[in-house]
């Protein structure tokens, strides 16, 4: 038999133990089962911090469904591939009356069901801050990391600075929608713009915001035009979109730095780009059609498809189908089975990194205070 | 003793560094690939490897395996920046993807060694600071470590259980879900 194997410093353990995969938290939970010594370094708040550096983009951990839907209640559906620190019960037990309406930058931010109110929460520190309510009807809102310089792959808490951007329809003027903006700095709503739709019914379509430096995209339906935020002006202003054969669609952020646009033909991916011409006149170019028969494990034709949500730094579109969901990565063209339910409307991805040092967990939260 | 010769054989001979193993085993490598090490580099850097490099921490089969590796990719490097001169011809990009199959071949079968060996050479990675050793190596161990219970991986590795039994029911308890 084989000599065994020496005992490794705690350098090199440390250096093992940063390449765990963290799409699965439960390896490396149960990698600080292990010994004293993994379990000392795994619950440092310092090798957090490493692992972070190292993976750089958080996993997808799991989604929303339904947060968009009255009915049912919103569920939590962890990734397929692994068991989940953020069971649905744990986020269901104490979240009965609060609705997610977005995740981005390490903060999840959900509306009071009755009152209206918003919070911003933090799943991984606990971290929570109340919002009073904006003063208009808003029907979608994003939250943001406002830290100068930051490259979000690390925001977190309530202590460093986040934005809230608000939308919603004036409920004097049907025509006009409205924002509004929070800073968690000055610890209120600080400035806020309206835009004329000129059409009678234009109401928010709640799916997920798109942030591309300090532009907010938000989806409105009927779909045919999409609002954008300025946030260095305060400026909201519309824009069209290209003629698509699905209503279920999401924008996003490209990895060029541009306004991107996902949605579904049949059963195909189409993925557009907003791209200004060599007049400087601004307009959608389908960039990419990915067959998703071909794309995704699926042996038999599909006849519903939609496109539910994108993973930010995971580069990854979900797409819903009678056969489950999917990730789809945009880089490799990869495609894989985050669920078996059949999901065809928008979902808020959640992506973070979760090490035994997280394991002091903060959940359930929050709790109703009032 | 001032050495005779000329100065391209002066040359030759600077280029070359003798590394003793902890067991007295010398080996001559060039410069290139010693210094894939950072511990060597700055030790070349800083003049101290006249008369051979101790390393106490490594033994000479291991030490072997170290430098088949850091010459390997010595070349790889070196042959690197050939390629990313001025030339980026489809021939040249050809050749430098047939390489890095090699490369990647030289990798897979440089893991087949025993638990043992690989931990010997993590353990040599991280004295020496050779980073793509030690990624190597280390990815190899956190690969064989999914999907494992907290047994198997003592057991696979021979680490001794210290925690408590009462520590290690409560850190269970306290994260069930990752054992489900």
């Amino acid at each position: 038999m084989a000599a065994p194997p020496p005992e490794l410093i705690e350098d090199a353990v440390a250096e093992i133990l940063l390449r765990l995969p963290g799409e699965d938290p439960a390896c490396l939970v149960r990698a600080s089962l292990v010994c004293r010594l993994w379990r000392r370094i795994l619950s440092d708040p310092a090798f957090l911090r490493r692992y972070r550096r190292f993976h750089r983009t958080p996993p997808l951990l799991g989604f929303f469904a339904d947060a968009y839907r009255s009915d049912p209640a919103p569920r939590f559906v962890p990734t397929a591939a692994a068991a989940s620190p953020f069971s649905t019960a744990a986020f269901h037990s104490h979240h009965r009356n609060w609705l997610p309406l977005d995740f981005r930058h390490g903060r999840f931010l959900l509306r009071q069901v009755l009152t209206h109110d918003l919070l911003v929460w933090d799943p991984i520190t606990g971290d929570r801050e109340e919002l009073y309510h904006p003063g208009i009807p808003y029907l979608s809102a994003a939250v943001l990391c406002a830290a100068p310089g930051c490259d979000h792959c690390d925001c977190h808490g309530t202590s460093s600075p986040f934005l809230v951007v608000c939308v919603g329809i004036d409920d004097t003027d049907y025509e006009m929608v409205d924002a509004c903006v929070y800073s968690s700095q000055v610890g209120e709503w600080v400035s806020s713009a309206s835009v004329l739709m000129y059409r009678s019914d234009p109401f928010v379509h709640l799916t997920r915001a798109a942030v591309l430096g300090d532009e907010i995209y938000f989806t409105l339906s009927p779909g045919d035009t999409i609002l954008k935020y300025d946030l260095g002006r305060h400026y909201l202003t519309t824009i069209d979109l290209p003629y698509l054969d699905s209503l279920c669609y999401i924008v996003m952020p490209t990895e060029d730095g541009l306004l991107g646009l996902a949605s579904t033909s049949e059963s195909s991916l189409c993925l557009w780009s907003r791209m200004v011409n060599a007049e400087g006149a601004a307009g959608w170019i389908l960039c990419r059609e990915l067959e998703l028969e071909t794309v995704l494990p699926v042996d038999n034709p599909i006849n519903r498809a939609s496109v539910i949500g994108f993973a930010e730094g995971v580069n990854a579109i979900l797409v819903g189908t009678e056969f489950g969901t999917f990730t789809v990565d945009l880089k490799s063209g990869l495609a894989r089975k985050l669920s078996e339910q059949e999901i065809l409307y928008p979902v808020i991805p959640f992506t973070s990194f979760y090490t035994p040092g997280c394991a002091c967990s903060k959940l359930p939260l929050p709790v109703e205070t009032n | 003793m001032a050495s005779a010769g000329s100065g391209d054989e002066k040359a030759a001979a600077a280029a070359m560094i003798t590394l003793i193993s902890s067991d007295n085993e010398k080996f001559e490598v060039t410069e290139a690939t010693a210094t894939l090490s950072q511990t060597i580099r700055h030790m070349i850097e800083d003049g101290c490897t006249d008369g051979g490099v101790p390393l106490p921490n490594v033994t000479s089969k291991i030490l072997a395996r170290v430098i088949e590796y850091c010459k390997k990719h010595a070349t790889a490097a070196a042959g690197e920046e050939g390629s990313s001169s001025s030339f980026s011809d489809a021939a040249f990009l050809e050749v430098d993807r047939a390489f890095l199959e090699e490369l990647e071949e030289f990798d897979d079968a440089f893991l087949e060694v025993d638990r043992a060996t690989l931990f010997d050479l993590i353990l040599a990675a991280n004295y020496l600071d050779i980073k793509g050793l030690l990624n190597l190596t280390c990815q190899k161990v956190a690969d064989s470590v999914k999907g494992k219970t907290p047994e198997q991986i003592r057991e696979m590795y021979n680490i001794v259980n210290d925690l408590t039994p009462e520590e290690e029911a409560e850190i269970r308890r306290e994260t069930q879900w990752a054992f489900e």
